[in-house]
């Protein structure tokens, strides 16, 4: 199944159990995308937090780049964080066809 | 006519609308196929199975000390005569409601946690039971 998980809620564990469920959808062999909002960017700077970790993992599982939204904001928050982070993010493409996942997922 | 089987993942807490409106959709949904099932010549028997799963807030429903006004309805004990009536089970993620103080007599005891409080009915599973459910032709809708 090909799934799209957003992550909204700016509590640690919502974007934790978001998170967490990509991954081991990952594992059984489901095509995930994450796409961290706003909300959840305090939680991505954190050194150490549970977020900055999985997102760090996530070519380990074969998952691609989560996407960040298309803004200023986001621009800053990749630049402000480690390398190897910042590798697993990338801006939203420009025109996304949504129809191609089977369900979007909220967190 | 072949349908998938849906999948109602319910992550919304127990007082969220949603979370009654996953209770009605499986409800209905439930009933339409008893229905077909007891129709002679009914080709939908493969239809009859509903697939749920409580995931993150949704795991407060599963906890048999809730307590709610008499005012109120009691969305764990519709589930849980529900569930009685159609025989389902009711999986809930163990990690989420572990960290939500809900528990059953097993993890209780591995955690060394003081008592159990799961409410009759629900079962704590592993989060790979979803993407095993998620395996086969399924509609997934979250609630």
């Amino acid at each position: 199944m090909k799934l799209l998980i957003r992550l909204h809620t700016p509590t640690e564990m919502a974007s934790y159990e978001g998170c967490a469920l990509a991954l081991t959808l990952a594992t059984f062999g489901h095509e995930v995308q994450l796409y961290l909002d706003a909300p959840v960017f305090g939680f991505l700077m954190q050194p150490n937090s549970r977020l900055q970790g999985m997102i760090q993992a996530l070519e380990l599982y074969d998952m691609p780049p989560a996407w960040l939204p298309d803004d200023v904001f986001s621009g800053w928050i990749a630049g402000m964080l480690p390398t190897d982070l910042a590798t697993q993010l990338v801006l939203i493409p420009e025109e996304v066809n949504l129809q191609v996942f089977e369900q979007i997922l909220t967190f | 006519m072949t349908l998938s089987t849906p999948l109602l993942l319910i992550t919304a807490d127990p007082s969220h609308p949603l979370a009654y409106l996953a209770l009605r959709y499986a409800r209905a949904y439930l009933q339409n196929a008893s229905l077909a099932d007891n129709a002679p010549n009914s080709a939908d028997h493969e239809n009859s199975v509903l697939n749920i799963f409580f995931y993150a807030d949704a795991a407060h429903t599963a906890n048999r000390l809730r307590w709610q006004s008499a005012d109120q309805s009691n969305i764990t004990q519709e589930w849980q005569a529900m569930a009685a009536q159609y025989n389902l089970v009711l999986p809930v993620c163990v990690s989420t409601a572990l960290s939500r103080g809900i528990s059953d007599t097993d993890n209780s005891s591995r955690h060394q946690l003081e008592t159990e409080n799961l409410a009759t009915g629900f079962k704590l599973v592993g989060l790979s039971e979803l993407a095993m459910m998620m395996q086969g032709d399924c509609r997934l809708l979250q609630f």
